[in-house]
């Protein structure tokens, strides 16, 4: 069995795992105006913006000026270590599988400008690529057995908890971090933009009148450790990482394919990993972005799994935005949340049913729900369908 | 893991493996761009006008790899790229900047994600299976090539096609200050893409398997003659069996060259970044290369003819990302 040990996170709604279960408990969006990133759009668009500058960042996690991918990184990493109480040099072989879609670019964008114009500009293409900010972070924590970043767009976290989990399965390693961080920059604000898919006000996932997605940005990570290790430490453990799965749409480069294919495998395949029938999935975190194709999309390929019995769902996205590459791992941590408070977070700001699958998800705050296995999806462009299950140990 | 089909778009006519190994020449301008096939005779042009030249050359190389595996799709789509999709990334970026963030295409940025040459090559094979694309700089591709070994522990039966894809631009050539660093170091930076069909099978075009891999990150302490002999322990294998060693060395008086002859002085050892150029992905063109020296019992730009069994690239980018891969002849 591959252990929960520990959970990092910080998005919108919160700087770390209790701020978000406030937020999460209290129905508070982190959704609102643009204050941080600099761009035209500022005063005609919303997005789940880290309340905290990248000085600020700097300052609360004392370190050097990096990034605010590597930033937003660094401080979920380092909550989800002190969690699981991890000592590093302990022996153990561990590593970081992280994820990003943007890494640097936070930073690239800013120079590209005095770069395509001639102008002096400081050397940036070395803290652009995906995989720096994991080999930063790693470096940080003296973790070496193991580094490696993952990039299949928005279903890219979920990749980095399911490779961790085979590595231990395989007795690669015998514990580590998994995750991912995106920070909001220009060029995915402006990207999803000219796709017509930014809704302006708030995102409403799975209401019949959705008009697009928010963005977002954070970071979350896990801390998973073999059997072993937490047998031998008598560690205190989270949940159990019970099945995986991930298929390829191969419908089109952006758009989901109408019958749900790519994400009717992923979760039939993390059903078959898990070994549990459609029926003991008790929730459901759903991708839910809030466009009008993925939406249609997963509530189709959740039909074609569940058939009539169609567990609880909710997207939280409504809260954090979609944070693209982190996305799976923040949702992650909030259905981790969800099994522990024995809640399920409601789904904001949906009002009228999809007419296609009279799917409805959550829209209040449910208490005393026995949560023994939670599915949470997380699917990409490029057609990169993931489905992870977490279990109560 | 065998390898059961391979290809190869570089610096070089590699496409043609039987003209590589005959004609190869020293790349000789800062950028050493690959020779592109003509793309139209593997992919179709409704896809082709959409693509970079990078995910052209990966679709193709995917392609054609999978052509001499005789297999007409895979179980498993794993790709590495160190700097993704920089042509795409680099026209929206611009567009953005010129337009002042208003009125853009969203084609550019539809291809620019990493993901988008494993996600092109699901459609055009309708590979449904397992997709990943790794994005960890000078170990990308090493990352795909050990989740390939993964993937077929867990499932014996299946077909892997891996691959290592790095695109490069005008722009890309600027922002790494190639011109400065050929000058210093006499080595282009390059581009390329490769891609293996590897299963658990031998077919009958076998002729080398992928015996083991390891990643390290570069330190002034790396202590090479344990590094590589605890290495060759793990697949029970001796120095002395190693008929050639493929360097990634970069710089002309690199010391990475002195240190293999001391620890080898018995094996060939061949630098092969005078070929294909220094990039993230390069380890994928060593490993394409090792098969070939396997296949043909010949060394580019070597006269006299060798019996090759085993194969080791000892690859290093940048003095950050090293790693060794193993392959010998079955």
């Amino acid at each position: 069995m591959v252990f929960v040990t520990g959970i990092g996170i910080v998005s919108a709604i919160g700087k770390n795992a209790n701020e978000t279960l406030s937020s999460l408990k209290e129905l508070r969006t982190g959704i609102g105006a643009i204050k941080q990133l600099h761009t035209v759009h500022k005063s005609t668009m919303v997005a789940g913006e880290v309340k905290l500058s990248n000085e600020e960042l700097t300052c609360f996690l004392k370190t050097k000026s990096y990034d605010r991918t590597t930033l937003l990184s660094l401080m979920a990493a380092q909550e989800a270590l002190q969690q699981a109480n991890i000592k590093t040099n302990s022996g153990h072989k561990t590593g970081f599988v992280s994820a990003s879609s943007v890494g640097g670019m936070c930073r690239s964008e800013k120079e590209y400008q005095n770069f395509i114009e001639g102008k002096p500009y400081t050397r940036f293409i070395d803290t652009h690529y995906t995989g720096v900010h994991a080999q930063e972070v790693a470096k940080h924590f003296g973790i070496t057995d193991y580094v490696t970043t993952i990039s299949t767009a928005c279903s890219s976290s979920a990749n980095a908890i399911m490779l961790g989990a085979r590595l231990i399965k395989n007795k690669i390693l015998d514990r580590v971090v998994v995750g991912g961080a995106d920070a909001l920059c220009c060029f995915t604000l402006n990207g999803f933009n000219s796709l017509m898919i930014l809704d302006k006000e708030w995102c409403k996932p799975f209401d019949h009148n959705r008009r697009g997605l928010n963005l977002g940005e954070g970071a979350a990570y896990l801390v998973l450790e073999s059997e072993e290790v937490v047998m031998q430490e008598n560690k205190k453990t989270l949940a159990v990482i019970s099945g995986y799965g991930n298929a390829n749409d191969a419908y089109h480069q952006t758009a989901s394919s109408p019958q749900g294919v790519g994400a009717t495998r992923a979760m039939q395949q993390a059903l078959v990993s898990a070994k549990l029938q459609p029926k003991d999935i008790r929730y459901i975190n759903a991708h839910g972005t809030g466009t009008a194709n993925n939406d249609l999309s997963e509530a189709t390929a959740i039909k074609n799994v569940f058939g009539e019995s169609i567990p609880k769902f909710s997207s939280t996205k409504s809260y954090t935005g979609h944070t693209l590459a982190a996305a799976a791992s923040i949702e992650a941590v909030v259905s981790i949340l969800s099994m522990k408070e024995k809640s399920i977070f409601p789904n904001l700001n949906c009002i009228e049913p999809m007419q296609e699958t009279n799917l409805f998800p959550e829209t209040t705050l449910q208490h005393n729900q026995e949560l023994t296995h939670v599915l949470s999806n997380s699917f990409g462009f490029g057609g990169n369908c993931s489905s992870l299950i977490f279990s109560k140990k | 893991m065998y390898i059961n089909g391979k290809a190869c778009i570089s610096h070089q006519n590699s496409v043609e493996e039987d003209f590589f190994i005959e004609q190869a020449a020293l790349s000789s301008n800062p950028l050493a761009k690959a020779q592109e096939p003509l793309y139209k005779n593997y992919i179709s042009s409704t896809l082709l006008r959409r693509m970079s030249h990078g995910v052209k050359m990966g679709a193709t190389a995917a392609t054609i790899s999978l052509q001499k595996a005789g297999a007409e799709t895979v179980d498993a789509v794993i790709t590495g790229t160190g700097l993704g999709c920089f042509e795409d990334t680099d026209v929206f970026l611009r567009e953005l900047i010129t337009n002042q963030e208003q009125t853009l295409s969203p084609t550019a940025f539809i291809q620019s994600t990493h993901n988008t040459i494993a996600g092109q090559i699901a459609l055009i094979f309708k590979c449904h299976g397992y997709n990943l694309t790794y994005t960890q700089q000078g170990h990308s591709f090493e990352n795909a090539l050990f989740d390939a070994h993964l993937f077929l522990k867990e499932n014996e039966q299946a077909k892997v096609l891996v691959g290592g894809v790095d695109e490069i631009t005008d722009s890309y050539g600027q922002l790494f200050e190639a011109e400065e660093a050929f000058k210093k170091n006499k080595v282009a930076l390059g581009e390329g893409a490769v891609f293996f069909v590897l299963s658990n099978t031998k077919t009958v075009n076998t002729k080398a398997k992928v015996e083991g891999i390891s990643m390290f990150l570069y330190s002034k302490e790396i202590e090479w003659q344990k590094k590589i002999t605890d290495f060759l322990k793990e697949t029970n294998t001796t120095i002395s069996e190693i008929d050639v060693i493929l360097s990634g060395n970069y710089k002309k008086e690199d010391v990475l060259n002195e240190e293999l002859e001391k620890i080898a002085p018995l094996a060939n050892i061949v630098s092969f970044k005078k070929w294909c150029g220094e990039y993230f992905t390069a380890s994928s063109f060593a490993l394409w290369l090792a098969a070939l020296i396997i296949e043909q019992q010949k060394i580019p730009q070597q006269i006299k003819t060798v019996s090759v069994k085993k194969v080791l690239v000892v690859n290093q980018y940048q003095y950050s990302e090293c790693s060794f891969i193993l392959i010998s002849a079955c």
